[in-house]
């Protein structure tokens, strides 16, 4: 039987030197939570794999002035319980706690969510509104910075290339006057597959009243998470209330239509998707502010 | 409690616990035998196809592969995978070893046996079959049109019944006739331990099978009628199951797998996937069942008919009984003059339905307790109130069957389990105008006790041996499947005996050393075999008090077996104990103290189960939240109270998935299964609801003390149950199972557009419930 | 490949293939079956093991990546032969049925007692979501957990 080869770099060095090796048959492995299943659903055996699992120098979360920084190899269970992050991307904490279950969440990491590019994905639409960027590592050793949008391509890949690695992701930390929040929903409370998910960051004016800036993306429609702006506009210059938010839930609603007009799940999703919204009107308005207090997970 | 017991009704560990927390208990997929193969099922991706050449030659290339098995070499022979007695009516033979027409997905096309799991499954996927698709046909309904594909030769009506008792009669000024379809869907058991068999073939030509079965004398009967052995040349032994809940019941695994081990003479394991267990052992059958009925104007039924069409999938497996069953469980339930059950079984070209928890009493429930909520509505009248009306009282005779209902305690279940539940002010309480709906439903529920029924006997043997310690052997063919009902029986004989359980060792069946029983399934494990155990245990005590006066030399009439030890009666003092009776009556009297009871059941009366549900239905994304449960069990008698509570509870867990979340889904090409635990959800213990358990326990009936089975009536009325709390928040009229979320937006939204359209007050009526009545 | 690893605190090293999944090389080469096989997909939860003091499903995991940690299995939760808190409690309160979910409750039981002396039931709850009984509807398995965890948890 054929047997892949295993590298299990111990730094980014070791690391550029085993992409050199990668063919488009090698895989890397970081949490190993979905490739372990897609290699046994599939079959297929790859030449190489590049066990991620000893990169200690990518499970790393910092603050570096405004600006945040998540290593690839940083499992959910960490952002989970981080508490910096809590407070300046309270929606991928809130993202980060809903993933599987707290075995799943132990192991999987943030940069094997991205890098599977699941349509589903919980980290996908937090990250998306953060507008993170995405340090790429490639064979020569040089890291190259991408936003995550354009690492996302159709059907559930990336444009990663074969040589490729995710090493971080950085965003800048929610100021004061911002709020972000995290909605989802599955077949259980916990440990399911989104039927919907979607985050959004909302900035207001000084009197707190006032949105005047926001941010929104949905995963679990369509192919491939997205921002969608058309929505956000629905909040612009409206105060923070209920209002606001049925207004914005109609507008989820006809997102969903232009999104997959041909989808059977659609007459379903246009009408949940309301729920989602309302979620998400409830978080952002009990949000902590970017230097407020965290608010309880799950 | 009139008696005062000793042993029975306290709580009692699981068998083999303290082993099962240790991870030392060894199931079937830990069993490692000198030589041992893996075997690894080539199952067909079509749901519908000829088998034609099969390219084994890659198969046969890895390293460590044995050999690679189809129809091409294998017996065609026939058989039945739910034959328990030899010629046993209701069974078809119509399934082979390897299928030479693929009749579904999951259908068994080749195996390949090799010595590594790993070999094994790369040899399967290198295996090419040439298949020659054929149109197949999906749904019981489809498969019964004229010119419909044939799944099997001779026509997909499997079976059809007319049962019917009382006379039509004319309807009364006042009277009301309703009319619900009601459709309940494909199951997985799930059972955490995904199905496993070893089977090793000797040089002596001896079969021996290790399964984590529920008949083993029912597999010998399957193997050896298959492979042309003796009935003492295969053996099958009872290994520990990891859960059953009637999946493990039909012989599945075992007659490939014994067929593997004697075509390589040595020991071969299969163990299969989830997505193999989901789609290529069995599923509960999916059915509809239009129920139409008519009332007086006060609620009293006067007569109900249910027509049943059941989908028993690729083979028939038990499905003819299946579909049977479901007609003798509602004259069990409710007073009725005129009842007529008519059912129709048809092949498709879907998984093998076969036996689950309940064997149709919760099918058949789920559609006439939905129905009786749909009389209610109409009728202005309370469910509980409408129930009360009709149920049936202790000593009924159910008219089907001829058979007294026995001490029939279901309207003690639904006043105690109402007043606990505090039904009538959580049913005044409004649903409420906002996102989150919320109500309460209930249901009713009958099954049976064992499975006499018309000719057919229900019987068991034990034997049991007292030691010259006093410590005792029980040897009787029990089928642990997670219910203690090793524990139950060894209980009921401390108790008979008085003597501590921990004396006791009992073994679980090996059809070549214990004595014949037909397996652990229709409820009968507590019911019949433990009535046995206590006969059992009052033979050998009188065994001893006969021996006990033969060493006295004094009459045994004045004798009694009181703690442990024989004395005159109430003469302290005067005794010998267990072990000097043993010991002397051996060695003065050459007398050994063993006794073997065949018992024969006499009765099955009802069991009977009443549970109370309350919802949280979010109305925008179409999710529903049980939040509280009651079960209310006429029990009869509790004999391990731990046990019967877990019972209880892991019954609702089941019955919660069955109403909300849990479905076997085909895909367009007839695919089930696809991504296992992933798209099957199972109720997690985040999601699982407190559950007040509360048990009805008298005397009356002929279980050991009173007592009547628990696991599987338990289940029967929970999803009814959770579907009326449903329909009773939305003002829907849900009957197609499971209540998705994307099935309750569309129910919303159909009441939303009658409710625009036509200002109509009784929306539900046009929800659905009678939409497949006319 | 060459593995070292500490499993139920003795030093093991053995040869593993690359691509082996953890529970294989627990169940196959070190003859661990304690540790059950359910779904091998990571939604069941019976083969969770502890790695370094979190649970984790080994059938997630390649073997290859507990390289140099500490791995904890069923059969390491007894001293000597005798039960642990959280083990006897299982026993006691009924939280054993068929017993085939019950390895894998009893380790993500231990990572969140090692984590949370006294969690509430509802903590209880969401730790064991990722691990599925059809038997006993969880009430007793939870009940366990907070039993064991009044004891002092699964160290006596």
């Amino acid at each position: 039987m054929n047997r892949p080869a295993l590298l299990a770099p111990r730094d980014l060095a070791a690391l550029a030197a085993a992409l050199h090796r990668a063919t488009p048959d090698s895989r890397l492995i970081a949490g190993g939570t979905d490739l372990m299943l897609r290699l046994r659903a599939s079959g297929i055996r790859p030449d190489l794999l590049i066990d991620l699992s000893g990169l200690r120098e990518l499970a790393f979360i910092r603050k570096e002035g405004g600006l945040v920084r998540i290593g690839a190899m940083t499992t959910f269970a960490q952002i989970q319980r981080d508490a910096m992050l809590a407070i300046h991307a309270s929606c991928l904490s809130r993202a980060a706690a809903h993933v599987g279950s707290v075995q799943i969440r132990n192991v999987a990491t943030i940069g094997g969510n991205v890098a599977n590019a699941s349509p589903c994905a919980d980290a996908m639409p937090a990250l998306l509104v953060l507008d993170a960027s995405v340090g790429v590592l490639n064979r020569a050793g040089n890291i190259e910075r991408r936003p995550l949008r354009d690492l996302l391509a159709e059907a559930g890949t990336t444009t990663l290339g074969t040589d490729e690695a995710i090493v971080d992701f950085s965003f800048a930390a929610l100021s004061a006057n911002q709020r972000s929040a995290f909605g989802k929903f599955g077949a259980r409370s916990s440990v399911a597959v989104a039927e919907l998910n979607g985050a959004m960051i909302v900035k207001l004016d000084e009197t707190q009243r006032t949105i005047t800036q926001a941010r929104i993306a949905f995963g679990s429609i369509g192919p491939a998470a997205f921002v969608d702006d058309r929505v956000a506009a629905v909040l612009l210059d409206k105060p923070l209330n209920n209002d606001t938010i049925e207004s914005f839930a109609q507008a989820c609603s006809g997102m969903v239509s232009r999104s997959i007009p041909h989808r059977s799940s659609l007459p379903y999703k246009r009408h949940a998707v309301r729920g989602l919204a309302h979620d998400l009107g409830i978080a952002i308005q009990g949000a902590p502010m970017g230097s407020g207090a965290a608010e309880g997970f799950e | 409690m009139a008696t005062a017991f000793k042993y029975v009704g306290r709580s009692y560990p699981a068998p083999d616990a303290l082993r099962k927390a240790s991870g030392e208990l060894l199931y079937g997929s830990d069993l490692r035998l000198p030589g041992m193969l893996y075997a690894r099922l080539v199952l067909s991706p079509h749901a519908h196809a000829a088998v034609g050449a099969i390219d084994t030659k890659a198969a046969l290339s890895v390293p460590g592969v044995v050999g690679v098995y189809s129809y091409h070499d294998a017996p065609s022979t026939p058989y039945c995978r739910y034959r328990i007695v030899p010629g046993q009516a209701g069974c078809i033979d119509d399934e082979m070893l390897f299928a030479s027409t693929a009749r579904f997905v999951g259908d068994r096309v080749a195996a390949v046996v090799a010595s590594s799991l790993e070999a094994a499954s790369e040899a399967a996927r290198l295996i090419e079959v040439v298949y020659t698709q054929l149109p197949p046909v999906f749904g019981a309904d489809a498969a019964l049109e004229s010119g419909a594909t044939r799944v099997h030769p001779g026509g997909n009506l499997v079976h059809q019944f007319d049962h019917a008792t009382g006379e039509p009669a004319a309807l009364p000024a006042g009277a009301v006739t309703t009319c619900t379809a009601v459709h309940t869907q494909m199951l997985h058991h799930a059972a955490i331990e995904p199905h496993t068999c070893l089977a090793n073939f000797d040089a002596s030509g001896k079969l021996t099978i290790y399964s984590p079965c529920q008949s083993v004398y029912g597999a010998r009967t399957v193997v050896a009628d298959l492979l042309g052995l003796a009935y003492n040349r295969v053996r099958v032994v009872k290994v520990p199951t990891g859960g059953s809940f009637g999946g493990k019941q039909e012989f599945i695994l075992e007659p490939v797998t014994a067929y593997l081990a004697m075509q390589t003479g040595r020991p071969v394991s299969l163990t299969l996937d989830r997505e193999e267990c989901i789609r290529a052992t069995t599923v509960r059958p999916e059915q509809r069942s239009v129920v139409r009925s008519a009332v007086r104007a006060d609620g009293v039924l006067l007569s109900l008919e249910v027509d049943t069409l059941l989908a028993a999938g690729a083979y028939a497996g038990s499905s003819p009984d299946y579909a049977q069953a479901m007609a003798h469980k509602l004259t069990r339930l409710y007073r009725v003059g005129r009842y007529r059950h008519r059912g129709r079984v048809a092949y498709t070209n879907a998984p093998v339905a076969g036996g689950m928890r309940g064997w149709g009493a919760p099918d058949v429930a789920t559609c006439a307790e939905i129905h009786m909520d749909q009389i209610a509505r109409r009728l202005g009248l309370d469910p509980f109130d409408l129930r009360l009306r009709n149920l049936v009282h202790p000593g009924d005779i159910d008219p089907i069957t001829g058979r007294s209902v026995g001490e029939a305690r279901v309207r003690e279940c639904l006043e105690r389990g109402a007043e606990a539940f505090g039904w009538r002010e959580r049913a005044a309480m409004p649903a409420g105008p906002g996102r989150i709906r919320r109500a309460v439903g209930l249901a009713c529920g009958a099954h049976k006790n064992g499975i006499l029924s018309g000719a057919f006997p229900d019987v068991c043997t034990m034997t049991l041996k007292m030691n010259e310690d006093g410590s005792l052997d029980l040897n009787a063919s029990i089928h642990e499947v997670g219910a203690a009902s090793v524990v139950t029986l060894k209980t009921i004989i401390a108790e008979e005996l008085d003597v501590a359980p921990e004396t006791i060792s009992a073994r679980e069946a090996d059809s070549e050393t214990s004595p014949y029983d037909f397996g652990c399934f229709g409820s009968r494990m507590t019911y019949v075999c433990g009535a046995g155990a206590r006969a059992l245990a009052a033979k050998l005590r009188d065994r001893l008090i006969a021996a006990a006066a033969e060493l006295l030399q004094i009459s045994p009439m004045i004798l009694e077996a009181v703690n442990g030890r024989v004395r005159r009666i109430g003469v302290a003092g005067s005794d010998l104990s267990y072990p000097e009776i043993v010991r002397g009556s051996r060695m003065r009297h050459a007398r050994d103290m063993i006794v073997t009871h065949t018992y024969k059941g006499t009765s099955n009366p009802g069991s009977y189960c009443v549970q109370f549900a309350q919802v949280e239905v979010d109305v925008l994304t179409g999710l529903t939240r049980v939040i509280r449960m009651l079960t209310a069990v006429d029990i009869g008698r509790a004999i391990n109270r731990g046990m019967v509570e877990g019972q209880c509870r892991g019954a609702i867990q089941a019955g919660i998935g069955s109403a909300l979340c849990e479905e076997v889904v085909l895909d367009g090409a007839g695919r089930a299964g696809t991504g296992g635990f992933k798209n099957y959800h199972l109720v997690n213990a985040a999601d699982m609801p407190p559950v007040t358990v509360l048990l009805v326990e008298h005397d009356g009936d002929d279980g050991p003390y009173g007592a009547k089975s628990v696991g599987e009536i338990a289940t029967v009325p929970t999803a009814a149950a959770i579907v009326n709390a449903v329909n009773r928040a939305l003002g829907t009229a849900m009957t197609t199972l499971p209540l998705t979320p994307e099935r309750i937006v569309a129910a919303l939204g159909k009441v939303a557009e009658v409710a625009e359209v036509a200002e109509v007050a009784e929306v539900a009526e046009v929800g659905g419930w009678d939409a497949s009545c006319s | 490949m060459q593995l070292s690893t500490v499993l139920n605190g003795r030093q093991v090293s053995l040869d593993i293939a690359p691509d082996a999944r953890l529970i294989d090389v627990l169940r196959n080469e070190l003859e661990l079956t304690g540790t059950k096989e359910g779904c091998a997909e990571g939604e069941c939860g019976a083969c969770t093991v502890v790695i370094d003091g979190v649970a984790v499903n080994a059938c997630l995991v390649l073997a290859a990546q507990v390289q140099g940690k500490s791995v904890l299995t069923v059969e390491g939760l007894a001293s000597a032969g005798h039960a642990n808190a959280l083990q006897r409690k299982f026993v006691e309160l009924g939280a054993i049925q068929c017993g085939f979910c019950t390895p894998g409750m009893l380790m993500s039981a231990t990572a969140l007692l090692a984590r949370n002396s006294k969690p509430s039931h509802d903590e209880i709850r969401r730790a064991l979501a990722g691990n599925l009984c059809r038997c006993t509807g969880y009430a007793a398995i939870i009940e366990a957990v907070a039993a064991a965890a009044d004891e002092g948890g699964s160290a006596q």
